[in-house]
């Protein structure tokens, strides 16, 4: 495995899932199983999935699920549905977390953050040129709820009726507006 | 590999659960006006604060 010492160290290629790279994901572990099956599976996957890979050590880095969604808003006597995509999976492989992204004095900003801008940049060129949406909607794992918030999105909670509350298994609904 | 700063990203990010987006009718008004600005702008603009080098990410 690569050993690194600043993200910025790294050339990494967002792309699609095909027989080259399909090897790659025998070797991949971010520490949870369950995740790592879902990618392990991923022919059953029903969302679009990106590959986060290593180009010079040909490392899967990491992977996202998305698909379309929306944000039922609720009127008096009505109700719409904005149009939003949802994150499912956001998972990062264990030799790269905690992988601040440069030599600096400020350590809010890792790989991982990095990543995860790259792909609102992509999120933002879907919406201006191909599905139009306004929302980006995700639920964070209660230790991930940080990351996001200093990625700018927002709790969700404060929105929804208090008795869904129960449903959500300790994650934290999260939206980011276009 | 080097471990710095105070921030710890995890594993895993996110996961699905299998319960909609909804807003009561009593948060809409305030959800609408939370959500006028784009947060994703913010963060982009954090990320480019945060970053001295332009690298450039090939998208296949």
């Amino acid at each position: 495995m690569p050993f690194y010492s600043y993200g910025n160290e790294i050339k990494y290629t967002i792309t699609d899932l095909s027989s080259v790279n399909r090897k790659l994901i025998e070797d991949f572990s971010c520490g949870n199983d369950e995740i790592d099956k879902v990618i392990k599976n991923s022919n059953s996957i029903e969302c679009t999935l990106k590959l986060i890979v290593d180009e010079e050590n040909e490392c899967l880095i990491g992977f996202i699920t998305y698909q379309a969604s929306g944000i039922r808003l609720y009127y008096s006597n009505d109700a719409i549905t904005k149009p939003a995509l949802q994150i499912n999976y956001f998972a990062i492989d264990s030799h790269y977390q905690h992988l601040p992204y440069e030599d600096s004095d400020d350590s809010r900003f890792n790989l991982s953050d990095d990543i995860f801008c790259e792909f609102l940049k992509m999120f933002r060129n879907i919406s201006d040129k191909y599905l139009y949406f306004e929302y980006i909607i995700l639920y964070s794992v209660p230790n991930a709820k940080n990351f996001y918030i200093r990625n700018c999105f927002e709790e969700f909670n404060t929105y929804m009726s208090p008795d869904k509350y129960r449903y959500l298994d300790g994650c934290v609904p999260m939206y980011m507006s276009l | 590999m080097k471990m710095k700063g105070e921030v710890r990203d995890m594993a895993v990010l996110s996961k699905p659960v299998d319960l909609a987006f909804e807003v009561t009718k009593e948060k809409t008004k305030q959800f609408l006006e939370s959500s006028k600005e784009s947060m994703l702008d913010k963060a982009l603009a954090r990320a480019s604060a945060h970053k001295s080098d332009k690298k450039i990410v090939k998208e296949d």
